[in-house]
Formats: C-alpha cells, sequence, structure tokens
C-alpha cells in the first residue's frame, strides 16, 4: 500500500507548530513563557503558532491576570490529541512497514 | 527555529520523541512544595524538640498547628501565582495524588491520636516515614528520576531503624528534622535545578 503524503495534517506540519503540540502532548498545559524557552522562538512567532493551532481548536488560550501581571496558559484540546496522534501515525506510515 | 531546513520524517520523530519527553519532564519538576514542606517538617520537629526539652512553652499544637497553617498558605500562593497544571498528565496525577494520600494519611492519625490521647511518637514516625518513602517511589516511577528512589530508600531506612528501636527518645526529633532537610527539601531544590538545566541539554532537538 503506497503512502498518500496528502494526508498529513498541513497545520501541525510545521516545524514550530509540530513541537507545540508534541510538547503538549505530554505536558497537557503550559504557560507561554515556558512554551516560548522550551521551543527556543520569539513572542510573535510562537503568539502566531498559537493562534493557528487555537483556530483549529487544537490548543485552547486563556488570558488572565495573576496578580496583575498577564498569564497566558496554553492546553491541548481532546480534538488536538486526537490530531496529533493521527500525525505521528501519518508520519510512522510515511516511514513504511516495519521489516520482519 | 527554521522552517527551511531539511525535514525528513526520521527527524520529526525525533523532534516529537524530544519535546514530548521535555513537556513529561516539565511537569515533574515543579518541586517548589517540596521544599515548602520539607522546610515546614525540619521547623517543626525542631520545635518540637526545643518543646520536649522545655526550651519552648505549649504543647505540639501550639507547634504543628501554625507550620501547617504556613505551608498551606504558602502552597496556596504558590499555586495561585502559576498556571494550574491539568490533571490529566501522569506525573503531575502521580505527584498530587502521592502527596495527598501521605497529607490524607497523616492528618486523620494525628487528629484521632490528639483526640484519643493516643498519640504515641514512635508510631506516628513509623507512619510518617514509610508513606513518605512510598510517595516518593510512586512519584520516580511516574517521573522516571531515579534519584527519588534513593531518597525514598532513605526514609524506609529511617523507618526500619526506628522500628527496631527499644527506646524512642527525643534525639529522634532531631534525626527526622535533619531528614525532612536533607530527603524533602534539598530533592526539592535538585529537581528545580533540573527543571531549569533540562531544555537546554544536549539531546535538544533542532527546531
Amino acid at each position: 500500500m503506497s503512502y498518500d503524503y496528502r494526508a498529513i495534517d498541513d497545520v501541525i506540519h510545521s516545524r514550530v507548530r509540530l513541537a507545540i503540540m508534541a510538547y503538549l502532548a505530554t505536558a497537557r498545559d503550559a504557560d507561554f513563557v515556558e512554551l516560548k524557552k522550551a521551543l527556543k522562538v520569539t513572542d510573535g512567532n510562537l503568539s502566531t503558532h498559537l493562534s493557528k493551532l487555537e483556530e483549529k481548536s487544537y490548543i485552547s488560550i486563556d488570558k488572565q491576570f495573576v496578580d496583575r501581571k498577564p498569564q497566558t496558559r496554553v492546553a491541548i484540546t481532546k480534538v488536538g490529541d486526537a490530531a496529533f496522534s493521527a500525525y505521528v501515525e501519518d508520519l510512522a506510515a510515511m516511514l513504511g512497514p516495519k521489516k520482519q | 527555529m527554521n522552517e527551511l531546513q531539511e525535514r525528513s520524517a526520521t527527524n520529526d520523530l525525533a523532534m516529537i520523541r524530544t519535546m514530548m519527553e521535555a513537556g513529561r519532564q516539565r511537569a515533574a519538576f515543579d518541586a517548589t512544595h517540596l521544599i515548602i514542606w520539607g522546610a515546614v517538617l525540619t521547623a517543626a520537629y525542631f520545635g518540637q524538640y526545643l518543646l520536649v526539652y522545655g526550651y519552648i512553652p505549649g504543647n505540639t499544637l501550639f507547634v504543628w498547628l501554625p507550620l501547617g497553617i504556613i505551608g498551606t498558605f504558602l502552597s496556596v500562593r504558590h499555586d495561585r501565582n502559576r498556571c494550574q497544571l491539568s490533571d490529566a498528565n501522569i506525573a503531575v496525577k502521580a505527584y498530587s495524588g502521592a502527596w495527598s494520600a501521605v497529607g490524607i494519611t497523616m492528618i486523620l492519625h494525628f487528629g484521632v491520636a490528639m483526640a484519643s490521647d493516643a498519640l504515641d511518637p514512635k508510631v506516628i514516625t513509623v507512619l510518617a516515614c514509610g508513606v513518605i518513602a512510598a510517595a516518593f517511589y510512586v512519584i520516580s516511577l511516574a517521573t522516571e528520576v531515579k534519584l527519588l528512589r534513593l531518597v525514598a530508600a532513605g526514609w524506609w531506612i529511617i523507618m526500619i531503624y526506628t522500628t527496631a528501636l527499644k527506646q524512642f527518645d527525643a534525639e529522634m526529633l532531631l534525626v527526622l528534622a535533619g531528614a525532612s532537610a536533607l530527603l524533602i527539601t534539598l530533592p526539592g531544590q535538585l529537581m528545580k535545578r533540573l527543571a531549569k538545566t533540562n531544555p537546554d541539554e544536549g539531546e535538544k532537538a533542532e527546531i
């Protein structure tokens, strides 16, 4: 069976968004600063990618003030969980079946 | 981050694995509660020692209640000042579950023992050491931090030593104060250091 590369999720396929999803798949949620540190990206870059993931409902973004300081919390959603699992399976399929 | 860098499925899978590991470890390494409660227990055991020898007035509740309130206040304040972690993370679930179990066990035992005037210092010490050791062991399995197994072993050694003691005297309170500092606060500090250094260490994937 040949692999259909068009099946790959374009939203997750971006390297930065893939890293965000992989991180959140295990951490479940994280604040903005922590994500920025883990991914080594700029504020603007991270914001752009988070917005794209939020548009697809892969993550939820919760902005709040704690002690008068803004705090942004990002969490993976069930839709995001399913999409990430499907993406990883697609990626593994790209490598082809395991040799016996 | 360089979107233009060469990509391959294997490269992506390696990056995914690294990021998932980083996410898992981040959740595991928020050890502020260990530092807070290690310090509280150190102070409480030392206070109890001073009380037993008459260096300070009052009774057991006079020592433990204010320190318990301070510990709770600091824990709640720490939680309020940071984003709440989801309990869907197995490491977080194990961490909070294990310490909740320790807290419930000790409060139940302490409360009933005080109310029925049956507080036995040896029994409560053995129980505390046993449940703390169990909590560290569970957390070490969930977080894969092997250092915590040594900490668990340390508490079990103190439990065995206390159980074998024919006569339980107040000097044991000093041992427990030291153990709380060395086997709760110190591992907490080490885990926080790991949390700071981990994301930048060698295996970090190029994104």
